[in-house]
């Protein structure tokens, strides 16, 4: 099973991801203070442990409640929650083939009234973004390797 | 055709002396999170029946099937006699 993240050619000529994009944030940097260094760490081991949990899994759907499918989409979605983030990894599954990690969000927190309608309504849309993603990769098959 | 410069993140991680901890404490969580919800689901508890019988909140049950939280022995040990379960059988690596 390969672990590949879906590419696209940026108006620099440059194969970008993003989901490599969304990673980005969590970059250990020279400036960075030592406990910072140790928070980030934390996270993206913790990142870690979930994409080896869904690699091991071969990718699969249907792992409540840490992954499961979008509705009625054919996109997994990957649950993480790390300190006071709901982290939202998008992929989809070629059987014995690929894990196509599509794209990944921060999910907002329902703690204001009146405030699901909103949050769902957002991530209604990143899905529909993340479902042209996965048709441009099916029709080009750009992709970069990931390695955790 | 040339790619956009990414940070592996995971390797740079991977050189911090507490990386491996962390991992190790993260699927740990993930491998009790899965245990509890086949357990559960399979004996078609509600995560508010688990609750009340291992004596603690439904929020609590929720925060570890979703690997949010790492559980004391004291929680984990009421949720898994609330569970019928007298053993325990956990792969750590």
């Amino acid at each position: 099973m390969d672990l590949f993240c879906y590419a696209f050619k940026n108006n620099k000529g440059e194969l970008e991801s993003p989901f490599l994009e969304y990673l980005e944030k969590y970059a250990i940097e020279k400036t960075d203070s030592e406990e910072k260094k140790r928070k980030k760490v934390k996270k993206i081991m913790n990142i870690k442990a979930h994409l080896e949990y869904l690699f091991t899994n071969n990718g699969k759907y249907d792992l409540p409640p840490i992954v499961q499918k979008y509705k009625n989409r054919e996109i997994g979605i990957l649950k993480i929650k790390e300190s006071d983030k709901l982290i939202r990894i998008a992929f989809f599954t070629k059987i014995d083939k690929q894990i196509i990690f599509l794209n990944a969000f921060d999910k907002p927190k329902l703690y204001e009234k009146g405030k699901k309608q909103k949050v769902d309504k957002m991530i209604e849309k990143i899905l529909d973004q993340v479902e042209n993603f996965k048709l441009n990769f099916l029709k080009d098959i750009v992709y970069i390797p990931l390695n955790i | 055709m040339k790619t956009k410069k990414y940070s592996n993140i995971f390797t740079e991680a991977e050189k911090h002396p507490k990386a491996k901890i962390y991992l190790e404490d993260a699927k740990a969580r993930i491998r009790l999170a899965e245990a509890i919800h086949k357990e559960r689901t399979y004996q078609s508890l509600s995560m508010a029946d688990l609750a009340e019988k291992a004596e603690t909140t439904p929020a609590v049950i929720s925060r570890i099937e979703h690997a949010q939280v790492s559980a004391g022995i004291d929680i984990i040990t009421r949720i898994f006699l609330a569970l019928g379960k007298t053993e325990l059988k956990l792969k750590f690596a």
